[in-house]
């Protein structure tokens, strides 16, 4: 699985930063989804190809829309540690974490609206914090290993944020 | 992708849900081991306590976990094994056990390494509230 290894942001031809708006994604996309089309591959297997090179810029554009995975997609390239390598917290993090989730499953009557509202508000100020957190700590110049650290210790937090909203919505379905 | 019978029923029927107490009034029981332990692959987060009986046995033991549902069977087969186990024994339980017996598929060996850890990390709490544990050097993380 080659994939996996990928450059998100070289496969798009935009530079290794964390603040990238949608529209210069979108416009980046454009340009290099127009020259993978299949119209322009007459040759079956060169149009075959383009197709698989499609599907990961497919990939590619996805994970840099997003401001979690685009954040631990840039740290990977910026030589950072992996989530599967170093799994530290902020101090408490758990705790207060597993405190939310208690606080939630046992709220009266889980299934009321407001109820879900207020976890989820407190959810999205989270997710705000963690994303502005981490698009300073990108900004802050060329990263030192410790700063790469820090990093990863914020985006590792980051997830459990994201893993709540997700399974706040009303929608969601346990899956094995 | 199929998944075991024993993965469905562990998550469909969870054994031992619930816990001792919250957090913070189970903390001064000297008989009470809890682990918090959190997934970054996922977010998936569970928390196992366990009591404690005088001959250091594990008489009861009660998880929650908020994850997938391979999570959940993780963790509910988890509790099972350490019941009647002494601390040393569940010490001993490792997560590729855990992956066999719930024929879990690669994807998901990190549910299994979540219950391991809290089993450790539940255990390393009791004993060191019953001073029991051993010197460690200070960064062991």
């Amino acid at each position: 699985m080659s994939d996996s290894v990928d450059d998100p942001f070289a496969l798009l031809g935009l530079p290794h930063r964390f603040e990238i708006s949608s529209d210069q994604l979108q416009v980046a996309y454009l340009k290099r989804a127009a020259a993978l089309h299949p119209d322009r591959f007459p040759d079956p297997i060169r149009q075959a190809q383009a197709a698989q090179d499609a599907a990961r810029l497919n990939r590619a554009k996805a994970v840099l829309a997003d401001d979690e995975q685009r954040a631990n997609a840039l740290l990977r390239q910026l030589g950072g540690p992996v989530k599967e390598q170093d799994k530290s917290l902020p101090e408490g993090f758990l705790v207060e974490i597993m405190e939310v989730r208690q606080a939630i499953e046992e709220a009266p009557a889980s299934n009321d609206p407001s109820q879900r509202e207020h976890f989820e508000k407190w959810a999205h100020q989270q997710r705000g914090h963690y994303k502005s957190l981490v698009a300073q700590l990108f900004a802050g110049g060329p990263p030192d290993s410790q700063s790469l650290r820090e990093i990863r210790l914020q985006l590792n937090a980051w997830r459990y944020i994201e893993r709540l909203i997700e399974q706040l919505d009303p929608d969601y379905k346990l899956q094995l | 992708m199929a998944y075991s019978n024993k993965v469905i029923d562990h998550y469909q029927h969870p054994r031992n849900v619930g816990s001792f107490g919250a957090s913070k009034d189970v903390a001064a029981r000297k008989d009470i081991g809890v682990g918090i332990v959190g997934a970054p692959e996922c977010g998936d987060v569970m928390q196992l306590q366990i009591k404690v009986d005088e001959q250091g046995k594990i008489e009861d033991a009660k998880f929650k976990c908020f994850g997938c549902g391979s999570a959940i069977a993780s963790s509910s087969l988890a509790t099972e094994w350490i019941k009647g186990k002494t601390v040393d024994e569940a010490l001993q339980i490792k997560n590729t056990q855990i992956v066999e017996e719930l024929s879990l598929p690669p994807v998901k060996i990190h549910c299994s390494v979540l219950a391991e850890d809290s089993i450790r990390t539940a255990i390393k709490d009791y004993k060191k509230k019953n001073g029991l544990l051993k010197e460690e050097p200070a960064a062991a993380h």
